[in-house]
């Protein structure tokens, strides 16, 4: 695959730049997310439980 | 601060939850209909529209884009306004929203069965009910991000972003695949040809799957889940990785579809490499979800919500797991074209979105009416008759399709065909066509059980809506778009597209040297460059942004989008056109393959021969890209429950195609195959002719202005001497009619002139 590539088009160097960028980002955010913000347990702990505020229930016509 | 009450509106979310159930029975019906017919042909009745390849279509489009889009219309307008703490900014639009997209589905339930198709899977409604598509679509997107803007909460939750996600892609997906240009209002040809073509629907089929069935619904999940558990999701931090990974490799995806199909190779590898990536992000997202109940599994004993969401992300995984599998292409080799892929998908369909849907109706019904669940027994019931279904139809389809891909490609030991007659496989599977149709009854049996249960709820009770009291204070404006560009997550990602680069045009210790230097860069810059304590990081700014979060989503899709479709459609290398220069279809073939399309032969029948010697001896050739270069749209399809047809012109005389379509079973026996007779005597309006020359003219069909204008007399000679061989043979069939036009169109097929002795290559991955 790599060969077929080169072989081609400049244009069929695409797919190559973005699998590679997309796996430096990756590597990216995976390094910011469990070393960078290793301290910031409390704040994904607020976000994780938004799902869980308490609501009321009002008629229908309110 | 001012402290304010919101009503948020509910009365959409009932609306759209009444109308899933509605649709979903229906499409579940039909689904069962067209299961029937597999092993008992005679259930169309002889009727055109309720026959396979025509409610075929019905029933994908109705599961999908009813079913599941009014499932997820609930689900997202009513999770989103609790997330935003805002009630939806437009009843108005909720409403033309909501009948809008009715309004589509019955369009579509008349359209689909009278044959009135573009011939692309999930994709066959014609252009004016696609326009109305995207207006409804619009309509949905302006009243989401509408509410988005006037939030009362800070940070946007993760399943606003699978949301976001999946309203930007679906909308990119479905313009670009329905481009077209009409011959009249119930008819178009796509602007895309042959492989192009195939790539394109692919990559809208598969994304599809991805950004209507599965985006949506994990957003769903991360927010009903939570709320029936009553537990925080897992892990949050696993979401991020979970949600920008997943809408990043998803879209690539598309090309397993095409494995061993004239697609270049390279594509085909490429589809098959984030295929296999897909698998991380995907288990992921189910353990996020299943390990949200840890502390809470004594609930799966007693909760039938419960029950259904974890059997609904368990089944997400199976399907998961087997979707890479099915992608990578010695597994494909045998599972393409089988039930194999019938059985994949009705895991995902049934077990992922059924039960996801089930789960979300069972928790939210009783408190839209503020009152208890009718029967908590009878959901019971409902959970195991849907279980046993959805293994009875994965179990009897996975065996069905790899029964069916050994003996495709068995072989004697003095190397001929063990089973060359294509219906010894059908009347092998058979009995496991019944046995797809018990699981599918007993699921609809199951799902007609929730439809009575919640309306039972309902009618216990009487509509509520929920609220909410906010403290609302001037939302401050944290980071504007252009402060979230230039920042250091996006100088780490141009800093490793330069590194790339660097790569693709360097030698290997250059690019050792740069990706060493870069990395060493990069760390020294997040030590140097620390975050002052208390301040928001890049993420959690972006979070607050929704218009700079919509923007990177758009990016990182569009960026598998361009990277893997422009190469395919604008490079010329890319298909490599061989042999001898190809000739159009005369006017009278143009119109048959117009029958083709419109009776959905292309739910049974392929027209890509792989390269394996087994597919060589039973049906010749592999195809070739250039063989299909006039398609518009391509007809490769994806199913064989009937043989290829890609090189069937002129294997039999056409009066054998006439009892085919007549009879089939007096061609031949077993077949399971519908008979057609309606096409005897339905004419063929021969005035469109010209005007369909002329579009295909305008997408590039080498036809010329004299061809047009002589095309009616052309279309009669060509047909005369069809009806002319059938009469000698004491067959009167007229001219005009849909059939002659269908046999000039099949004996057609494969017989495009053969390339050079030079040109061709050896055959390839002989199996």
């Amino acid at each position: 695959m790599y060969q077929e590539f080169y072989r081609n088009s400049q244009y069929l160097d695409l797919p190559l730049f973005a699998l590679l960028l997309f796996m430096a980002v990756f590597v990216g955010t995976v390094f910011w997310l469990f070393v960078v913000q290793r301290k910031n347990k409390s704040r994904f702990e607020r976000l994780a439980a938004m799902p869980l505020e308490e609501e009321t229930e009002v008629s229908h016509d309110a | 601060m001012e402290q304010r009450t919101i009503v948020y509106d509910d009365d959409i979310v009932r609306k759209f939850t009444f109308a899933a159930i509605f649709w979903g029975i229906i499409g579940m019906a039909v689904g069962v209909l067209a299961a029937v017919q597999l092993p008992f042909w005679q259930a169309n009745f002889n009727i055109p529209w309720l026959t396979f390849s025509r409610i075929r279509p019905l029933h994908t489009n109705a599961v999908i884009f009813a079913f599941v889009g009014n499932m997820m219309f609930a689900g997202i307008y009513y999770s989103l306004q609790r997330l935003t703490k805002q009630r939806l900014a437009s009843r108005l639009l909720s409403n033309i929203h909501f009948w809008g997209w009715q309004a589509i589905i019955v369009s579509a339930a008349i359209t689909l069965p009278l044959g009135l198709t573009q011939g692309k899977e999930y994709a066959e409604l014609e252009w004016p009910i696609d326009l109305a598509v995207v207006v409804v679509w619009v309509v949905f997107a302006v009243n989401f991000f509408w509410t988005l803007a006037k939030r009362n909460e800070k940070n946007i939750y993760v399943a606003i972003w699978f949301y976001i996600a999946s309203i930007v892609t679906v909308a990119v997906l479905y313009i670009v695949n329905n481009l077209v240009i009409p011959v009249g209002l119930t008819k178009s040809y796509s602007i895309f040809a042959g492989v192009q073509d195939a790539l394109v629907q692919w990559w809208y089929g598969h994304n599809a799957v991805a950004f209507f069935l599965t985006t949506p619904i994990l957003g769903i999940m991360y927010y009903f889940l939570p709320k029936a558990a009553e537990r925080p999701v897992y892990s949050y931090r696993l979401s991020v990785i979970h949600f920008w990974a997943l809408v990043f490799i998803y879209i690539w995806a598309g090309p397993h579809h095409l494995l061993y199909t004239s697609l270049p190779d390279w594509a085909q590898s490429l589809g098959m490499l984030f295929s296999v990536m897909l698998w991380a992000p995907s288990w992921g997202g189910m353990l996020n979800g299943l390990l949200t109940l840890r502390g809470a599994w004594d609930k799966l004993r007693t909760d039938p919500v419960i029950k259904f969401f974890i059997a609904a992300v368990t089944f997400y995984g199976m399907s998961t797991f087997e979707g890479p599998l099915l992608s990578i292409k010695s597994v494909s080799a045998l599972g393409h074209y089988t039930d194999w892929i019938i059985g994949h998908v009705h895991g995902g369909g049934l077990g992922w979105n059924g039960f996801m849907a089930a789960g979300m109706f069972y928790w939210l019904v009783p408190r839209l009416y503020g009152t208890q669940l009718y029967s908590k027994k009878l959901a019971d019931v409902h959970f195991w008759i849907g279980t046993v279904g959805i293994l009875i139809y994965m179990v009897a389809m996975w065996v069905s399709g790899i029964s069916q891909g050994l003996m495709w490609r068995a072989f004697t030991p003095e190397g001929t065909l063990l089973y060359p007659n294509f219906v010894e496989t059908l009347l092998a599977i058979r009995p496991l066509y019944i046995a797809r149709l018990v699981g599918g009854t007993l699921y609809l049996a199951g799902f007609g059980l929730l439809a009575w249960n919640l309306w039972k709820t309902a009618r216990s009770g009487k509509p509520v809506n929920g609220s909410v009291t906010v403290l609302v204070e001037e939302r401050k404006a944290t980071a504007t778009t252009w402060q979230l560009i230039a920042s250091k997550p996006i100088a780490y990602i141009l800093a490793m597209a330069v590194l790339v680069a660097v790569f693709g045009i360097s030698n290997v210790f250059v690019a050792t040297a740069t990706v060493v230097f870069i990395l060493v860069l990069v760390i020294i810059g997040l030590f140097v460059l620390r975050r002052e304590p208390g301040k928001p990081g890049w993420h959690s700014l972006l979070e607050g942004n929704s218009f700079a979060f919509t923007l990177f989503v758009l990016i990182a899709i569009l960026v598998g989008g361009i990277a893997e479709l422009i190469p395919t459609i604008f490079v010329e290398k890319a298909v490599p056109k061989i042999g001898a220069g190809q000739v159009p279809y005369t006017p009278l073939e143009l119109v048959g393959r117009d029958v083709y399309v419109s009776n959905g032969c292309y739910t049974c029948h392929s027209q890509q021969i792989r390269p394996f010697r087994s597919e060589k001896l039973r049906y010749g050739d592999p195809s070739r890209a250039e063989e299909s270069m006039f398609d518009h749209p391509f007809q490769w399809g994806s199913k064989r429950t009937g043989p290829d047809l890609a090189r069937v012109g002129g294997k039999y005389p056409n009066l054998w195609h006439y009892t085919h379509m007549i009879d089939p079973r007096a061609t031949s026996p077993g077949s399971n195959m519908p008979a057609y007779p309606w096409l005897e005597v339905r004419k063929v309006p021969l005035h469109q002719v010209p005007k369909k020359m002329q579009v295909m003219q305008k997408l590039g069909v080498p036809y010329s202005d004299e061809e047009i204008a002589q095309s009616q007399q052309a279309y009669e000679q060509q047909a005369k001497e069809i009806t002319a061989d059938l009469a000698q043979n004491g067959v009167e069939l007229a001219w005009d009619s849909e059939l002659t036009a269908l046999i000039a169109y099949l004996q057609k097929l494969g017989r495009q002139p053969a390339p050079s002795s030079s040109d061709s290559g050896p055959l390839a991955g002989a199996q």
